[in-house]
């Protein structure tokens, strides 16, 4: 964008209207480095589903379409082994439904953030709703306050196409080649960014305590064999916890002035 | 394969529901105070419960111990990098480097 130009005070309409253009442009260019973390994990994880898929007998297209419309990794490798061993529809929607309850608290947390948007706009946004999506608007809209709707969107759009298109790769050459997701520790990059992200999050030791809870009543209800709601139990009750006390410290505090 | 046609528009659709009623309902809404300080809490809640199987349980098993578990081990250098640097990238880089690394060298 010409500098000079954008500067001037008595810019017609038309030069304004391209001045939007050209905002949006720069806030969907930073929507997408935004993304590129959560790229770097989902281009080879969206592979080996897509390896898993034509493995387990499903075609290209269904692989991709898989990723296309459902957009939910974990729940997305589950169906397919899932499909492998023979399970029937009703089993593998209602394991489906389960795995992805837990995005409910994740929509709930970034809903009252999001009011400028019309109900299309919260319609869409909503269905590119992941783990990996969430970890970075949630940090983002806590520590620096809610972005443009162009670069949210383009960071959404960003992560499910490399999504999209580690499946196509995946499912297209990976029955041709062995593949090991742990080369070059690619396996780790979701891991280091929840870590980063949680760090992040944490302002203060409630914060902190409220994180090792939680971690410690999802890996006890994990180990215990709950493999799809733990992360719901564990964030609801740990939240409930922190809230409590919060809350009554500050019926403490009004109370005390 | 009308049946996978059926079976990704249902697993789309209960994928989908749980994502977008809570956005429709409450994005225009003034929560009571201790729902709002519920939900301040749920993505340190959410993350670290995402995370800890990972961390603990490499292969169905707890087991901290090192050519097992390296993603517990590499995990600690990685908190306080985070911490240092509040910055997404340098963690992630660091986290696949020094990953890549352990298992070169154990």
């Amino acid at each position: 964008m010409d500098f000079k130009r954008a500067n001037e005070t008595s810019a017609s309409s038309e030069e304004a209207a391209a001045g939007v253009k050209g905002e949006q442009r720069n806030q969907a260019l930073i929507g997408m480095i935004r993304a590129v973390p959560i790229m770097l994990g989902y281009l080879p994880i969206g592979f080996a589903f897509g390896v898993l898929a034509v493995t387990n007998g499903l075609s290209i297209y269904s692989a991709v379409a898989m990723s296309v419309f459902v957009f939910a990794g974990s729940s997305q490798l589950i169906s397919v082994g899932m499909i492998g061993a023979g399970a029937g529809i009703a089993a593998i929607t209602m394991t489906v439904f389960l795995v992805n309850l837990r995005h409910m608290l994740m929509s709930a947390y970034l809903a009252p953030y999001l009011k400028l948007f019309s109900p299309l706009q919260l319609a869409l946004f909503s269905y590119e709703v992941t783990d990996e999506s969430f970890a970075v608007h949630s940090a983002y809209f806590r520590c620096g306050g809610i972005p443009p709707a162009a670069q949210l969107f383009a960071l959404n759009v960003s992560a499910q196409l490399s999504w999209v298109i580690g499946t196509l790769l995946g499912a297209w050459i990976g029955g041709r080649l062995s593949f090991d997701i742990a080369t070059y520790g690619i396996d780790y990059a979701l891991p280091a960014m929840f870590i980063a992200l949680l760090v992040m999050q944490i302002d203060g030791l409630r914060r902190a305590y409220i994180a090792l809870l939680s971690a410690a009543i999802g890996l006890t209800l994990y180990l215990a064999g709950m493999s799809q709601l733990y992360i719901i139990v564990a964030t609801v009750v740990a939240a409930a916890v922190g809230a409590a006390v919060e809350y009554r410290n500050e019926k403490k505090g009004v109370e005390a002035t | 394969m009308p049946e996978i046609a059926l079976l990704i528009f249902l697993m789309s659709l209960v994928t989908y529901l749980p994502r977008v009623i809570p956005m429709i309902l409450l994005s225009r809404r003034t929560l009571p105070r201790a729902v709002e300080l519920w939900l301040s809490y749920v993505p340190v809640a959410v993350l670290a419960a995402l995370l800890a199987p990972g961390l603990f349980v490499p292969d169905s098993r707890f087991e901290l111990a090192l050519p097992a578990n390296p993603a517990f081990w590499v995990s600690i250098p990685l908190f306080i990098i985070a911490f240092l640097t509040r910055n997404l990238f340098i963690t992630v880089l660091s986290g696949m480097v020094l990953i890549a690394a352990l298992r070169l060298f154990i």
